[in-house]
């Protein structure tokens, strides 16, 4: 018979199992569209004012090669320079932790937040980043990872003077101090990111 | 094991024997019992398989032979964790492990319409109606969805009632069927059967001739 309390998956579950890997899109994008990447050789570290100061990150060169890997599965070609480049993909570490269906990149990219990657970085001093309104993360635990997909092909059009982000990844807890094997919880986040996300394969 | 056999003889004596109690009617009836409950519509959407787990308690107070009023509550548990899957939903697309979970509470008010006296193997049919406290959660990972409430709802059921001989106590058997005015996502309208098999315990018409006796014997003595 089964007890009267409910489930607690805090203590039920693995940490690894308690991992949720969440992907936005902007559903107005089509990735057919986008054939070459540039990926940012750093992993950022998004802190909230007053919260950690820790900015190392740990695996990061796993994290960037895995991903780099994985662009490439679904079928962009890395492009050498940022100028080449239709889209221009970030990885972060967020150094703090949400717990609500969260709009978040709207103040994490603002006040009271460092650390998110400048636009000048791809080549684009004075644009800033925009987000679709209705991206939604769920929850966010220091350590997670995040990917952002920049649209820098539309932004180098005249008259532009913001980047969408088309696509936007958060691994909740795949960075998280732990137990278990570290390194293959990060490989199977970053993997089941992608394949969650079919239509970025779209045109290629 | 003498004291255990010994035990065992004295409780089958005591359940079977005519005299332990001669003929009592029995006033109301205490019950426990266990329900095996089967999910139906848009609850078995939210947990899908088919079994779960109950307990309930209930009185019933006979206004007559065959008539009787009474109170029931106890619970329902539904759990179920699901191995990781993608769901679309309105805040991106998410992986995660779902452990999903769904609790309701009656209490009711009851009406049962028996069809022999209690001394014997009473088949019988009644309604319940009154309010269910539910819950719903479902947690992706560990992150939380809630919802709960109180609502309304209503159970027929038919069952019988199968006395011990002249002991005041019994079984019962019964399948119900739950409606229930709640409706959160994937459950759409909360409805469950239930087979259910219980012990009572019976308490008599409290029979006061003998302290009139005593009175008039007193009265006499004084």
């Amino acid at each position: 018979m089964s007890s009267c309390l409910a489930p607690d998956p805090m203590s039920d579950l693995e940490p690894e199992e308690r991992d949720l890997y969440v992907t936005n899109r902007d559903v107005s994008a089509d990735f057919s569209n986008y054939k070459t990447y540039f990926l940012l050789d750093s992993v950022q570290s998004i802190i909230r004012e007053g919260g950690v100061t820790d900015t190392v990150v740990q695996n990061a060169p796993l994290i960037l090669e895995t991903i780099d890997i994985e662009l490439q599965n679904v079928g962009f070609a890395k492009a050498a320079t940022s100028q080449e480049a239709d889209l221009g993909i970030a990885v972060s570490v967020l150094r703090f932790s949400e717990e609500a269906p969260a709009l978040f990149y709207p103040y994490v990219n603002g006040a009271g937040f460092t650390g998110y990657v400048s636009p000048a970085l791809y080549g684009f001093p004075d644009f800033t980043f925009v987000f679709p309104t209705y991206y939604g993360y769920y929850e966010i635990q220091a350590g997670s990872i995040s990917i952002d997909m920049y649209d820098l092909k539309t932004a180098r059009q005249p008259g532009q003077t913001t980047i969408n982000v088309i696509w936007s990844a958060v691994l909740a807890g795949s960075l998280t101090a732990s137990q278990g094997n570290q390194e293959q919880r990060i490989v199977n986040a970053i993997k089941a990111a992608f394949a969650q996300s079919p239509y970025l394969k779209e045109g290629k | 094991m003498r004291r255990k056999v010994a035990w065992i003889m004295i409780l089958v004596g005591f359940l079977t024997s005519n005299n332990c109690f001669s003929q009592i009617r029995l006033q109301g009836i205490v019950g426990f019992d266990y329900s095996y409950g089967i999910a139906s519509g848009g609850l078995r959407d939210f947990i899908p398989k088919e079994d779960f787990d109950g307990v309930h308690f209930q009185w019933r107070y006979f206004i007559k032979r065959n008539v009787s009023l009474g109170f029931c509550t106890g619970f329902n548990n539904f759990d179920k964790e699901l191995p990781r899957a993608v769901y679309e939903t309105n805040r991106g697309t998410v992986s995660a492990i779902q452990t999903r979970y769904f609790h309701t509470l009656p209490l009711l008010i009851t009406g049962y319409y028996y069809w022999r006296s209690l001394q014997y193997v009473m088949p019988y049919a009644g309604l319940a109606g009154g309010g269910y406290l539910v819950r719903y959660e479902k947690y992706f990972g560990a992150f939380p969805l809630k919802d709960s409430g109180f609502t309304f709802g209503f159970r027929p059921e038919v069952g019988v009632v199968l006395p011990f001989k002249n002991s005041g106590l019994g079984v019962y058997v019964n399948g119900k069927f739950n409606k229930v005015f709640y409706a959160h996502e994937e459950v759409d309208g909360l409805r469950f059967f239930e087979v259910g098999v219980g012990l009572y315990f019976g308490y008599p018409v409290f029979d006061d001739s003998f302290l009139r006796e005593k009175t008039t014997r007193q009265l006499i003595e004084d």
